[in-house]
């Protein structure tokens, strides 16, 4: 039986749990170094299972998959550029000059990464984080009021510059909500008309949320949605700054999200000086952050 | 930062946050920021529904504080976040099912996205090319670690569909890769390769 075809039937077994001979695990574990195929998938699969630790591990390619991208890239070009005997055996030695160098690059990143476990296959590396009991909905989730311990008092939240985002597009009037409509009731409303594209509709929940029910958690997540809709899909960056501003005003957890949001919509605006500085300010914040790397390539 | 190791620093810090310390809060969502997405990511598959899910994990993570109890935020809030994950996976799926007509079964997240490009992508787009519920199984038995019966419990699926859902989300993967790696097939073994 092809080894590739071994290599995919074991490694599939071992991701499904089923048990493996001694043999079998040796047999994925070496397979991979010598198979450029083989190898290029199981170094995605080594970035799957190291991504909970380092999530930049999916936003990246994985080492060997380029390797074996560049080394069939180069083999194309040279195959592609010559014809004849003569370039039939410069092809070889080209390739085997290729495949040694890729080979050797390889040995050095093999050596580098984690030693295969010694009692489980090399492509299913189980790190436990959670215990069967854990990972069963909790009962003891109780509904508790939500706590507003990240609102500010109203006197002391500063006016917002240019405007509000409570007020913004209030001329596009929609129905007031019931008394009883909770704000977890309205967020989900306005997430619902957001993936059916119903932008400018999800919008105005979102305001509504904001103005109605200020000192809920909800209404605080709901800044930073608005300001996204804003300046992603309503095309109203000024009314997105002012949103991300609302929120950040007070911080949460999405401070995060709402910052990297504020510079986009800055740009937008062509407020670059702003930008910049805002830039730099949330690199510092946070300087491990995906967003952050994109940043620093942009204004190195 | 400070991040707390021991299990007595992790309750002052569980009862300051419970008692409304931002501070507190703020730390526990420094820790547990960057993990959440991650899981939000490769759950999802793509980056545009992240910043919702990631919403809805620490709503659910806050909700949940007063019935914490351990030594480690990490692995509840984990479970916490991979519940919350499939559950937005899940609307998702049925809400785009409703509104293309389709099998919720097959779609993936990304339709438009092509399949060949030749050149190698991050790992992040060939989990976007997978249907939800293959990509599900394969984050949660190759990034989380769970087992097939957990993943079923998660799922609410058999540990059988759970098995085909890995193997046939792996083919998937591997052919996608073969393709655009410009690699033979799989097959018996030919003299110029």
């Amino acid at each position: 039986m092809n080894d590739c075809l071994s290599y995919a039937s074991l490694s599939d077994a071992a991701a499904a749990g089923e048990p493996l001979t001694a043999e079998q695990r040796l047999f994925l574990r070496t397979h991979p170094t010598g198979c450029r195929a083989c190898g290029a998938e199981a170094s995605l699969w080594e970035n799957l299972e190291q991504a909970l630790e380092d999530p930049a591990r999916l936003t990246t390619v994985p080492r060997k998959l380029e390797q074996t991208a560049a080394l069939r890239s180069g083999l194309a070009r040279w195959s592609l550029g010559r014809s004849g005997p003569s370039s039939r055996r410069y092809t070889l030695f080209a390739a085997g000059a290729l495949l040694a160098t890729a080979a050797a690059a390889a040995g050095i990143a093999g050596q580098s990464g984690k030693p295969a476990p010694r009692d489980e296959p090399p492509v299913v590396t189980v790190a436990r984080h959670a215990s069967a009991a854990a990972i069963r909905p909790s009962a003891a989730v109780a509904q508790r009021p939500t706590r507003d311990d990240t609102q500010p008092e109203p006197s002391r939240a500063p006016a917002p510059a240019g405007g509000d985002p409570i007020r913004d597009n209030s001329d596009a009037k929609g129905p007031r909500p019931a008394p009883s409509t909770s704000a977890a009731a309205l967020l989900a409303q306005a997430r619902g008309l957001r993936a059916d594209g119903r932008y400018q509709e999800a919008g105005l929940v979102y305001q509504r949320l904001v103005r109605e029910l200020p000192r809920t958690t909800e209404a605080r997540v709901a800044l930073v949605s608005l300001g996204e809709l804003q300046l992603s899909q309503l095309g109203s960056p000024g009314a997105a700054v002012r949103s991300f501003d609302a929120y950040l005003r007070v911080g949460g957890p999405l401070s995060q999200e709402a910052s990297y949001g504020r510079i986009r919509a800055l740009r937008q605006l062509g407020r670059l000086n702003e930008a910049r500085a805002a830039s730099e300010a949330f690199v510092a914040a946070y300087p491990n952050s995906v967003q952050a790397a994109t940043l620093r390539k942009e204004h190195p | 930062m400070n991040v707390p190791r021991r299990g007595q620093d992790v309750s002052e810090l569980v009862e300051r946050a419970l008692a409304g310390n931002p501070q507190a809060r703020r730390q526990i969502v420094d820790q547990l920021s960057r993990r959440v997405r991650g899981i939000a990511l490769s759950i999802l598959g793509s980056a545009m529904d992240v910043e919702d899910a990631t919403q809805s994990i620490f709503l659910e993570l806050f909700q949940s504080l007063p019935s914490f109890k351990g030594e480690n935020l990490l692995p509840w809030a984990d479970s916490i976040a991979v519940r919350t994950a499939v559950k937005h996976a899940r609307n998702r799926r049925v809400r785009t099912a409703r509104n293309a007509s389709v099998d919720p079964e097959e779609l993936t997240s990304d339709p438009a996205s092509p399949a060949e490009h030749g050149v190698p992508r991050a790992v992040i787009e060939y989990l976007g090319d997978l249907p939800e519920t293959r990509r599900v199984a394969l984050v949660l038995r190759h990034v989380m670690g769970y087992s097939v019966e957990e993943i079923a419990e998660l799922t609410e699926v058999s540990p059988n569909t759970v098995k085909d859902r890995l193997v046939q989300a792996r083919e998937q993967v591997r052919k996608t890769l073969r393709r655009e790696l410009g690699l033979l097939p799989h097959g018996p073994k030919r003299n110029h390769e």
